[in-house]
């Protein structure tokens, strides 16, 4: 059952053309990761599957509905995605169990009784334990507000989990955290597009890769495939990335 | 976070509520607005008012100018031109609303009907005339230049001098000074915003000389003894002011009335006792 | 010391000023607030023509001399409108105005201050503009506006004397009364200066007290 599709997305910028007819599907419990060097369109692609950034020509369906239509209910349908930035954009005046809590009860409408038990069982399941709860962002660390970050997009039940980069603003030793919170749900069965850098994460958790370069998506498949490519633009890619210390790709 | 947020805006919204309380408890007006249809009705004195209604006289002046116009501890304004009105009211038996009001702002707030009379040691003269129209004159003063004591220069000299010389801004004496500049006296003019602190310029010498009028000048020496031992009159500036009290020029009617009783007034031995009473015989 | 006594004796007079001029600085800051914020919302959020039409406004009354604005307001505008208020209200209501233009660029830059990302994320989650503007975006805007508020609210009080050119017997206005009828320059002015002094202080006093409480732990100010 497919929960996300787009179709011939296309974006440009004044007059740079970031994303030149990307198609995708994502079926239920499946976890793909997307890959490509810096200025491939990837974060774009993203930010356009729940219209943040609005696309110029294309169509995208969440759950079946057109969230591309005029007609569509883009806050409604926004729900039932979850996104993580690269960014650490916690919100600012809110404790870390109150950035999990604001979209449950003004957004979901939920009471705050309910709401705070939602949030506190979100929490652990991205192991932020109950002394970090009523800390604010500002005290947290940057793979903690990571975490957090996830659990605010997680707890509004979300049919799909889009990840941006979300251990590029981190420091490297605080990565592992994010990566093996990001991973346990995937197992668990929860559906992810992952956009990263880190080769040795995509392999181990993704069930296909999609490369991307110059906005467009010009190869992929499982890890064990993409270990054999045979297309000499994303073999070259990978050799660069695997040439690359810890494979991470700056 | 939240609840301190919400105490801030309900604490403006209670600090709009006291200011609109305040404002409506406290409203100068109050007594006016009770007849709010006769507010702003310019040209209502024209002619006699209906028989047997009460006449309601809003009187403007600045409390700025003693022992014309000065403030009591208690609020209320005393000074000639205020027993002037009072006496005038009491004759015809007329109701007076008492409205302070910025010389700045005095004759507009004449011309548009915020106040119907003003009385308030305003000068007779031409540029006002076109605007509003006065009563016959009820007293007359002449400028003067006072130095210091120990000043023994002649007028000519002091105004020649390069030297300070104090006067309140806005007033006839800063219109002498800056006719004197153009005529190409030399000296330095010094704008203050009362006379009182025109004099204490002089005293403390910022200012070697003050150009004052006689009308407050007279008063205010006979007030402060101490401060008259040190002063020396040095010479008078032109011919003699006037007084008078001013009214719309439409307001014929009110005007007539205020004059039959100035005239009266004026003539009566009572006139030379309030003279007296403000230091003014 | 007879100069002394008789200024004691006006002290109640001169005290009666402070509820004048509270009155002008509360309901010009109040109504100053209710203009503002949404002002400062609309020049955020709203689209270009909107803005440059609340823009005409803010320069407007940032643009006029306060003198200048009563007048009009008093003897022109709002008479043409059909409306004869006192001046007491006209003052408190041209306060509010002109207080609305200023306090809408404060809250326009703290508004700004309040990083992008933050809007995106509400917007991930599925907040609607209206939610994300009252629930992410104010509570941080109102709290980074406070020290620029509080010195709003000084200005104002320094303001509210001109508002004697309409006859409002705020303080400075009864202190001058009473300069000329005690002869006395200096003293009474200095006691308008203390009472000034009080309320500014115990004004920005206020909200150095509503900043401190509402201080997010752990934020850096100016940083964030």
């Amino acid at each position: 059952m497919i929960v996300l599709r787009a179709e011939d997305v296309w974006k440009r910028y004044d007059d740079t053309i970031v994303l030149r007819g990307v198609s995708l599907n994502l079926k239920k419990g499946e976890t793909k990761v997307i890959m490509g060097p810096s200025g491939a369109g990837k974060t774009t692609f993203l930010k356009c599957l729940n219209l943040l950034v609005k696309p110029d020509k294309g169509r995208i369906w969440i759950d079946g509905e057109e969230i591309t239509s005029p007609k569509a209910d883009i806050t409604r349908l926004r729900q039932k995605i979850g996104f993580v930035f690269q960014e650490l954009n916690l919100f600012h005046h809110l404790t870390a169990i109150g950035n999990v809590m604001i979209g449950l009860t003004k957004v979901k409408g939920m009471s705050k009784s309910d709401a705070l038990k939602k949030a506190k069982e979100t929490l652990k399941r991205v192991h932020i334990e109950e002394e970090l709860w009523r800390k604010y962002p500002a005290q947290l660390s940057g793979g903690q507000k990571q975490r957090v970050a996830i659990a605010r997009a997680l707890a509004m039940d979300p049919i799909v989990m889009l990840y941006d980069e979300p251990t590029s603003a981190l420091d490297p030793g605080l990565s592992s955290e994010v990566l093996l919170v990001i991973k346990e749900l995937s197992e668990r069965g929860i559906t992810s597009l992952i956009v990263t850098h880190e080769l040795g994460f995509a392999y181990e958790v993704a069930d296909e890769i999609v490369v991307m370069n110059r906005g467009r998506i010009i190869g992929g498949g499982s890890p064990e495939e993409l270990r054999n490519a045979k297309n000499d633009e994303v073999r070259n890619l990978l050799n660069k990335w695997n040439g690359l210390k810890d494979g991470v790709l700056v | 976070m939240g609840k301190i947020l919400a105490f801030l805006l309900l604490g403006i919204i209670v600090g709009l509520a006291a200011g609109y309380l305040v404002a409506n408890t406290l409203a100068p007006t109050k007594e006016v607005s009770t007849q709010e249809n006769c507010l702003y009705q310019l040209g209502k004195f024209s002619s006699a008012p209906k028989e047997g209604s009460q006449v309601v006289i809003v009187y403007g002046f600045d409390a700025n100018y003693p022992p014309f116009t000065k403030i009591e501890p208690n609020g209320t304004p005393v000074g000639l031109d205020v027993d002037i009105i009072n006496l005038i009211a009491k004759k015809y038996g007329w109701k007076i609303v008492y409205k302070p009001w910025d010389w700045s702002t005095i004759v507009t707030a004449l011309e548009r009907g915020d106040i119907d009379i003003i009385a308030s040691g305003m000068t007779i003269n031409s540029a006002r005339s076109q605007k509003i129209w006065f009563s016959i004159p009820y007293y007359s003063y002449v400028h003067q230049v006072v130095v210091r004591k120990n000043d023994t220069r002649t007028l000519d000299q002091i105004l020649n001098s390069g030297e300070y010389i104090a006067v309140q801004s806005g007033s006839t004496a800063d219109e002498w000074a800056d006719r004197l500049l153009k005529a190409g006296y030399k000296f330095e003019k010094l704008g203050l915003d009362s006379y009182v602190s025109a004099m204490e310029a002089l005293l403390d010498g910022r200012a070697s000389a003050l150009i004052t009028d006689s009308a407050f000048l007279g008063p205010y020496l006979k007030k402060n003894p101490d401060i008259e031992s040190k002063l020396r009159v040095v010479g008078n500036l032109g011919a003699p002011y006037s007084y008078g009290i001013a009214t719309r020029p439409q307001d014929k009617w009110l005007r007539d009335k205020i004059n039959e009783a100035l005239e009266e007034l004026m003539n009566s031995p009572y006139w030379n006792e309030l003279l007296k009473k403000w230091g003014l015989g | 010391m007879t100069y002394i006594y008789s200024l004691f004796q006006y002290i109640p007079f001169i005290a009666e000023g402070v509820l004048w001029t509270a009155s002008l600085v509360l309901g010009g800051l109040g109504i100053g607030f209710i203009i503002g914020l949404p002002l400062a919302i609309a020049q955020s959020f709203g689209g270009k023509k909107l803005g440059k039409v609340l823009n005409a406004y803010v320069w407007f009354f940032r643009g006029t001399p306060l003198l200048v604005l009563l007048s009009l307001f008093y003897w022109a505008i709002f008479p043409s409108f059909g409306f004869k208020l006192d001046p007491l209200k006209t003052s408190i209501l041209v306060l509010g105005m002109r207080s609305g233009a200023y306090q809408s660029q404060i809250f326009k830059d703290s508004i700004k201050s309040v990083d992008y990302g933050q809007i995106l994320a509400a917007k991930a989650i599925g907040m609607t503009q209206r939610k994300l503007i009252l629930y992410i975006v104010l509570p941080q805007a109102l709290r980074i506006s406070i020290p620029a508020w509080s010195n709003e609210y000084a200005v104002i009080l320094k303001d509210s004397a001109i508002c004697f050119a309409l006859g409002v017997m705020e303080i400075l206005t009864r202190v001058r009364y009473v300069s000329t009828a005690t002869g006395l320059a200096l003293i009474p002015y200095l006691f308008a200066g203390i009472l000034f002094f009080v309320l500014t202080f115990s004004g920005t006093g206020i909200m150095d007290f509503i900043h401190k409480r509402t201080r997010i732990p752990g934020m850096v100010e100016g940083l964030r």
